[in-house]
């Protein structure tokens, strides 16, 4: 597992190259896939580009999009900063925003108050929860990757199987009503909007905030170095006077927080509420933006936006009859073709070895 | 010409990496029945002109030829087919497995029949054959033990007759001693000796002079990818050799501390301990495995002293150096200046609070425990100190220092000729030696002055260059007032080191001595009966 770990962000030569490669063949890919399903690639690609590039709207759900998907991008970067690869910031994020809808309704503050406090408390709900996989790993050498798959599954039934549907769920005139979810937040509590027309909110400058964040921590903070050497060697970091235990604690805190803050952003910025089922796979596509940022900062921020451009121009795919979810399918290949080169380079240089010794000795005995 | 075929021919081996020429036009031979030594620095070529051997790498320009036979470049299992069976420093073994089920494993006898064609094993045929190859070969071995529950040295036998099994008649053996006690380098050399005589020939790679020229019929020696003395070993000497090596005279100081020559005391300043720093107490505590490792250890340790551990491998050293650098719990008692730190938030409680005390660590597993091999050298260089100026700034030492981590990693490089001295470089890049010279370099001399330097099997793996300096290096800690443990299978290296050796036997102090005592001294009390005498007049 650290082995195939390690092979998928071990930062290819050249991490930008890489990645662009990748996307450039992942959208011919998916072309040949459109073309092989009978339909029009040609008007299907652009129409997603006017979905996600064409106008001041369309740019802005990138954007937004892009600003969720970057915190996530950025939670999966740092817990893998100390060799933990997260695979629950679809968890994280849920609490985070359900912190954020409770918060945002509760308090009777004014917006400059009750922004930071939505955020803050989404944060805290994101870190505590990523904080349970990281004591159990440092306690009992639980693996994190059972762990915060399993506190996935955790978290969405007891928030959306009990929470949202029960204690906390909006009621109408003393009935229940039949639609599960939370009360509205406050107006006060709303992300301010920056542009006149579209959705883009304050998520994506906190978004590129939070990025510039971490990678001040990763290249100037003495403990982001721990991280990095406790992810590197635990045992060498450890000989060395680092403790352990608490470092990765840190990091998975502060991995939560950014994908409970993700969630709060989608709260705040554009549901309102908590809906009655919030399933929507940011958390999990985090880890695509992690590995094709090569678990940079600037490097999930990169692919963060193109997958926040993919994700805003799918729906227009509808228009000429291709399914969205063809969408999905390069976000897909992205990741195949980032991560593929690594995971069977061995394999690739012993073929092209064998090849060359074979062309080489030719019919020799 | 009817002389038969050379056993190992390699001619005009050139071989670049990245332009730069690691082997110039290198050319050896090995007749049958021969031992040809090697010998040479870390990154004289040595290990590059294995690989070439053994099929690992491809020659840029040259050829080698196995009986007579070229063998194709770059192509292991044609070098296997050939002949070719190279024993590596680090062993390829199958812990819960036996010793004949590792040495069969790959190529298992199959049975007689449909079963054999299903793919069964004939495990009597197998354990048979592997008996054979043993007995045929000298070398004792209980075939059925359990390789976890056998020792380095048996360890070594079963990868030797792997690959006699496997029909190897040419064994290249890597620095095959690094691993073993006086005593069995000694029955390796003989087992060497023996195999030669049986036919087989040997290529032997060590740095230790003294045990070359026991073991080979012909030296060779390789300086910056070039042979530089090809003589018999009959008509060179240590001496010669050394220069050869280093490709300068070098002092008679040097050869002490390879143990190459007499050791004679030379050592230029006679160390005085000033103070007692470090005192154990009935140290006790378990091996990972759960069982006693160190069983009451008690010995003292002054300020600028150096006490050589002395130890066949498994009696407790491992145990008592993570001890003393936190990393193991135990009972007992340790005082270092006075202060106990097996007490709550006492000193050897956490690796922190050593590293706080000013206790520094050279560890056996640099891979593991010493280096991150995926950050960069001067990241590397920071560790344990990251917090402390130069390598950090600000309040707590909260922000990474950039232009002083930089510049002091500089200054280590040099005062180390860690090569290539490139702070940027990645720590897995670097070559065993260099990587090993970079762990001296950032405990020695990374931080404030250490009270107490840790270091276990320091030049392992070593140059006669870089041996000398890290000698020296321990020798300026002790002489700026530290402590020093030198933990050692090394006889030669603790005498050339340490102010006065203590064996350890069984988890506890077999006897004390000088680095005079002899080796029959030594040796008895290795095996612990100085111990048993001592308790038969207790």
């Amino acid at each position: 597992m650290a082995d195939l770990r390690a092979r998928l962000f071990a930062p290819a030569r050249d991490p930008l190259w890489a990645a662009l490669l990748a996307i450039g063949a992942s959208l011919l890919l998916c072309f040949l896939a459109i073309l092989a399903t009978g339909k029009d690639p040609i008007a299907g690609y652009g129409w997603m580009a006017d979905g996600a590039l064409g106008g001041l709207r369309p740019l802005g759900e990138t954007a937004l999009k892009g600003g969720v998907l970057i915190l996530t991008g950025l939670s999966v970067a740092v817990a893998f900063s100390v060799g933990l690869f997260n695979i629950g910031a679809e968890g994280q994020l849920i609490w985070g925003a359900l912190a954020a809808a409770v918060v945002g309704r509760a308090l009777d503050l004014p917006a400059p108050l009750l922004i930071p406090a939505a955020l803050g408390a989404a944060a805290l709900a994101g870190g505590l929860w990523a904080l349970i996989p990281a004591l159990l790993k440092v306690g009992r050498g639980v693996h994190e990757v059972i762990s915060t798959i399993l506190l996935n599954w955790v978290a969405i039934h007891l928030v959306h199987g009990w929470l949202v549907s029960g204690p906390l769920a909006a009621r109408t005139g003393g009935e229940h009503v039949s639609v599960a979810g939370t009360a509205p937040i406050r107006a006060a509590a709303h992300l301010p909007r920056l542009l006149p027309e579209g959705r883009l909110d304050l998520g994506l400058p906190l978004a590129l905030l939070c990025a510039l964040a971490v990678w001040a921590i990763f290249r100037h903070a003495r403990k982001g170095f721990e991280w990095r050497a406790v992810g590197a060697s635990a045992e060498a970091a450890r000989a060395s006077g680092i403790p352990v235990g608490r470092r990765i604690c840190e990091a998975m805190f502060l991995s939560g927080a950014l994908a409970g803050l993700a969630g709060s952003l989608l709260i705040l910025g554009t549901e309102h509420r908590y809906p009655g089922v919030f399933r929507t796979g940011y958390g999990f596509d985090g880890i695509a933006v992690a590995l094709v940022g090569a678990s940079s900062a600037p490097g999930v921020v990169l692919a963060g936006l193109f997958f926040g451009a993919i994700r805003a121009g799918a729906t227009r795919l509808q228009l000429v009859d291709i399914h969205p979810s063809f969408a999905e399918l390069i976000q897909g290949l992205t990741v195949l073709l980032v991560a593929a080169p690594r995971l069977f380079a061995k394999l690739l240089s012993k073929l092209r070895g064998k090849a060359r010794a074979a062309t080489e000795t030719g019919g020799a005995p | 010409m009817t002389a038969p075929p050379l056993a190992l021919e390699l001619s005009g081996i050139t071989k670049r990496f990245s332009g730069a020429a690691v082997l110039d036009a290198v050319s050896l031979t090995l007749a049958p029945g021969e031992v040809l030594a090697l010998v040479g620095e870390n990154g004289a070529g040595k290990s590059t002109l294995v690989n070439i051997a053994c099929g690992l790498y491809r020659a840029d320009e040259g050829t080698v030829r196995v009986l007579g036979q070229p063998l194709p470049p770059g192509d292991p299992r044609a070098a296997i087919a050939a002949g070719i069976g190279v024993v590596h420093q680090h062993f390829m073994l199958v812990g819960p497995l036996t010793v004949w089920e590792n040495v069969v494993l790959g190529s298992e006898p199959r049975r007689k029949g449909p079963l054999g064609a299903l793919g069964l094993m004939d495990r009597a045929e197998a354990r048979r054959q592997v008996a054979d190859a043993a007995a045929r070969s000298g070398l004792a071995l209980d075939v059925d033990a359990q390789i976890e529950s056998i020792g380095v040295a048996q360890q070594q036998r079963v990868e030797i007759v792997k690959q006699l099994w496997r029909g190897a008649r040419v064994l290249i053996l890597d620095e095959p001693t690094a691993v073993l006690s006086p005593k069995e380098a000694d029955e390796l050399v003989a087992t060497a000796r023996g195999l030669a005589a049986s036919g087989k020939s040997i290529l032997f790679i060590s740095h230790k002079l003294r045990e070359v020229l026991a073991v080979a019929d012909r030296v060779a020696v390789l300086r910056r990818g070039k042979l530089v003395l090809e003589a018999r070993a009959s008509e060179t000497s240590a001496g010669a050799l050394a220069e050869a090596v280093v490709g300068q005279r070098v002092a008679a100081e040097l050869l002490t501390a390879l143990g190459a020559a007499t050791p004679a005391v030379t050592r230029a300043v006679e160390s005085r301990p000033a103070a007692t720093s470090l005192v154990a107490r009935d140290l006790r505590c378990d091996s990972d495995r759960g069982r006693p490792a160190l069983r009451g250890l008690s010995f003292t340790l002054g300020k600028g002293e150096v006490l050589g551990i002395a130890g066949v491998d498994g009696n407790g050293q491992t145990e008592l150096a993570e001890v003393l650098t936190g990393l193991r719990p135990a009972s007992g008692s340790v005082l270092l200046d006075g202060q106990e730190g097996l007490a709550r938030a006492g000193w050897a409680r956490t690796s922190g609070a050593a590293r706080r005390a000013g206790v520094v660590h050279l560890p056996e597993d640099r891979l593991r425990r010493a280096l991150c091999l995926a950050l960069t050298v001067e990241e590397n260089l920071a560790l344990g100190h990251q917090d402390a100026p130069p390598w950090a700034r600000g309040p707590r030492g909260a922000l990474v220092d950039h232009a002083g981590r930089r510049r002091r990693a500089r200054e280590l490089l040099e005062a180390f000729d860690v090569r290539p001295p490139d702070p940027t470089a990645r720590a897995g890049g670097l070559s065993g030696g260099n990587q090993q010279k970079l762990v001296a370099a950032r405990e020695l001399l990374g931080g404030a002055p250490p009270r107490l330097v840790v270091a276990v099997q320091p030049t392992r793996g070593l140059d006669l260059g870089a041996t000398r300096r890290l000698h020296q290096a321990l020798r300026t800690a002790r002489d700026a007032g530290a402590a020093v443990l030198v933990i050692s299978l090394d006889l030669d290296e603790l005498r050339a080191v340490a102010d006065r050796i203590l064996v350890l036997y069984d988890g506890a102090a077999a006897g004390e001595t000088l680095p005079s005592a002899t080796d029959e001294e030594l040796g008895r009390m290795l095996l612990g009966q100085g111990r048993r005498e001592a308790k038969a007049h207790g």
